[in-house]
């Protein structure tokens, strides 16, 4: 069965269970069984993957922006209501999870800084701590790397931990050098 | 289906399905991609979504990855902590690997104490003991809303903060009101409640809030949404009020501008829209005994149960911050599901692109990058005179995926549009066929209007899906 664009009636729902391919009018293509579609709100929830396994990816899909879709096939419903728990707990804490590690990556990203400069924060992070302050690069909470983030750029702190800053910095401007 | 108490005039027009639901509350904290109608994509972490007959999300730490075709408030790459995302911007929400709510989460009752059962994935959903008292400390509650009231105040520009959304006196300990009808469909009044902590409510409709215990969270049709539906006496409201505030009032939201030619004018919008939804305080829902499962024939109505519907207003109470409601876990007994036979051919679609076109009005960028932050669409000058309050709020949600811009000579949120009509259409083609989500021209569009000394009401976590978060 394939769906096209029509001023028909909007009295029919999607079946759940059903294995569709859809298209919308955004340049999507995908396919999915359907899990339900709600027609109050027009959105259709869609199940990819078919590979065995517990995690799959869940579209909710507004039915408005399908631009055409065909029929692959029938199965049986997706989602067994009898079988569902859902710990509101757990979801607390994953979502608080998320957000600091989110929050944690969104530290990462300098301000106003180059994409070089990104990169040379990134390949530091990987062996020191290291954090933004504006636009230069904190190490150790003592050493600091300013623009244009060369060897000579690097001061404060130690001499051993300056040193040490600047040979791990030295590296890894010339692995990023040498990367396409 | 999924409202409580449901009157057999509504059982054949739900609020929500519980399939639905379910899939999205499943989809809670995981990172998602939200595709919106001009083409941008935002990802972030899926906090809730809302909407009464419609289906807007939010995000949390949202990010623009995929620029669009039109102009948006959100710079590429910029983050912004809380993200609201109008039904009507919406056009899909991608969630990769979740997890099979029958499959992976697994809980029991132990008294007052749940057990989570460890996932695969053990970095998402780990073994704990839920404990029955609240999760977040007063301390960090007070500090919550004082510092989301303070996002809120830092959303217009700076010297009119709390002018413009018609806060009074400080921000904790004194009377704040605010009305805010992002959505259209719901009224939030923030309030304090005892010990300086803020309470919201959403009053769907435009009715008024009734702030007392007796308020049957089963008797609305907007239940799900609600957390100020949960009776409770007002003592023990009180005293987990420090929950509230969970979602920032100063969200930001999606506006995006379309450059393409002009709609026609629409009536104004409220003028705070898109504000977060403020979690409700609500106390404790004691789950009724499971309830005998209900046939459903037909895919689309479904009869409500009881026994679904309590977990539904934990979930929104939740969402008030009051975690020891959530320490009983949802079990999920939705009812058969028979997969109908028939299949749904016709659809409404839209051309590719914007459709319609905002009103020729600049965004109002109010805030700081990297902050919450809300857009507001202009406002007729003389809808912002008009005396709207919660009981004027239109069914519908009058701010769409546009800004909304607060009047600045009234100091408050709410810039003037100057006359400037609002327009709000639909992003689907009207082939002379009933369009799902068509707004009638002739629904007057009413902002609230917000000057220094009005309730701007704030949109909270009595939407349909709303999670319990501080």
């Amino acid at each position: 069965m394939e769906g096209s664009i029509s001023n028909s009636s909007s009295n029919e729902d999607f079946a759940v269970g059903c294995m569709l391919s859809i298209k919308t009018t955004l340049g999507d293509e995908f396919d999915g069984q359907v899990i339900t579609f709600d027609r109050p709100s027009n959105i259709l929830v869609l199940q990819e993957g078919s590979k065995p396994g517990p995690r799959r990816n869940i579209r909710f899909l507004k039915t408005n922006y399908i631009k055409e879709f065909s029929f692959l096939g029938q199965s049986e419903d997706p989602l067994d209501i009898k079988k569902c728990y859902i710990d509101l707990q757990s979801l607390q804490d994953r979502e608080e999870l998320a957000l600091r590690q989110a929050e944690a990556d969104a530290e990462r990203i300098g301000v106003g800084v180059t994409t070089e400069a990104q990169g040379i924060f990134d390949a530091l992070s990987k062996t020191l701590p290291v954090r933004w302050d504006k636009t230069s690069i904190v190490v150790m909470n003592e050493v600091r790397v300013s623009s244009p983030y060369l060897p000579e750029n690097v001061i404060g702190g130690t001499p051993a931990a300056n040193d040490r800053v600047k040979k791990v910095l030295e590296l890894e401007r010339r692995r990023l050098q040498t990367r396409p | 289906m999924g409202c409580p108490n449901r009157r057999e005039s509504d059982q054949a027009d739900p609020c929500v399905s519980d399939a639905l639901l379910i899939a999205t509350m499943c989809i809670i904290g995981l990172p998602v991609d939200v595709h919106v109608r001009d083409g941008s994509v935002y990802s972030g972490i899926f906090h809730t979504a809302y909407g009464d007959k419609e289906y807007g999300v939010v995000l949390k730490q949202a990010k623009l990855t995929k620029k669009g075709n039109c102009n948006v408030n959100v710079s590429v790459g910029s983050m912004v902590e809380t993200l609201i995302i109008f039904s009507s911007d919406l056009v899909q929400v991608v969630a990769k690997g979740v997890l099979h709510p029958a499959e992976g989460i697994n809980c029991k009752l132990t008294d007052c104490n749940v057990e989570a059962a460890v996932t695969n994935d053990s970095s998402e959903v780990s073994v704990k003991e839920a404990k029955q008292s609240e999760i977040f400390s007063g301390d960090r509650q007070i500090t919550e809303q004082s510092r989301q009231i303070g996002d809120v105040l830092a959303l217009v520009p700076e010297g009119q903060c709390k002018q413009k959304l018609g806060f009074q006196g400080k921000k904790s300990g004194d009377e704040i009101q605010c009305s805010a009808t992002a959505l259209g469909s719901f009224h939030t009044e923030v309030r304090p409640l005892e010990g300086g902590y803020l309470s919201t409510k959403i009053l769907p409709n435009g009715g008024c809030l009734e702030p007392t215990p007796a308020l049957d969270p089963v008797s609305r049709h907007n239940s799900l949404t609600t957390s100020s539906d949960v009776p409770s006496p007002q003592s023990s409201e009180s005293s987990k009020s420090s929950k509230e505030f969970k979602l920032n009032p100063g969200a930001k939201i999606f506006c995006p501008s379309f450059a393409s030619s002009a709609s026609a004018p629409s009536p104004a919008v409220p003028a705070l829209g898109g504000m977060a939804y403020m979690p409700s305080s609500s106390p404790i829902l004691p789950i009724p005994a499971p309830q005998p499962e209900v046939s459903i024939g037909p895919f689309a109505p479904r009869p409500s149960v009881p026994a679904k519907i309590s977990p539904f207003s934990n979930l929104i109470a939740g969402n008030g911050g009051n975690n020891s409601q959530f320490s009983h876990p949802i079990v999920g007994h939705m009812g058969s599901r028979t997969p109908p036979l028939r299949y749904a051919g016709q659809y409404h679609t839209i051309p590719t692109g914007p459709a319609y076109v905002p009103p020729n009005s600049p965004p109002l960028m109010v805030g700081r990058l990297g902050q919450q932050l809300v857009y507001v669409q202009p406002v007729a000058h003389d809808l912002l005179q008009s005396t709207g309050g919660m009981s004027q709020m239109p069914v519908r949600p009058l701010i769409g995926p546009h800004q909304v811009q607060y009047p600045k000579h009234q100091g408050n949120a709410v810039v003037s549009g100057q006359g400037m009509p609002i327009c709000m259409p639909p992003p689907f083609v009207g082939g002379g066929v009933q369009q799902p989500f068509t707004m009638p021209g002739h629904i007057p569009l009413l902002p609230p209007p917000i000057p220094a000394n009005r309730h701007i009401p704030v949109p909270s976590s009595n939407a349909l899906f709303a999670t319990k978060f501080p």
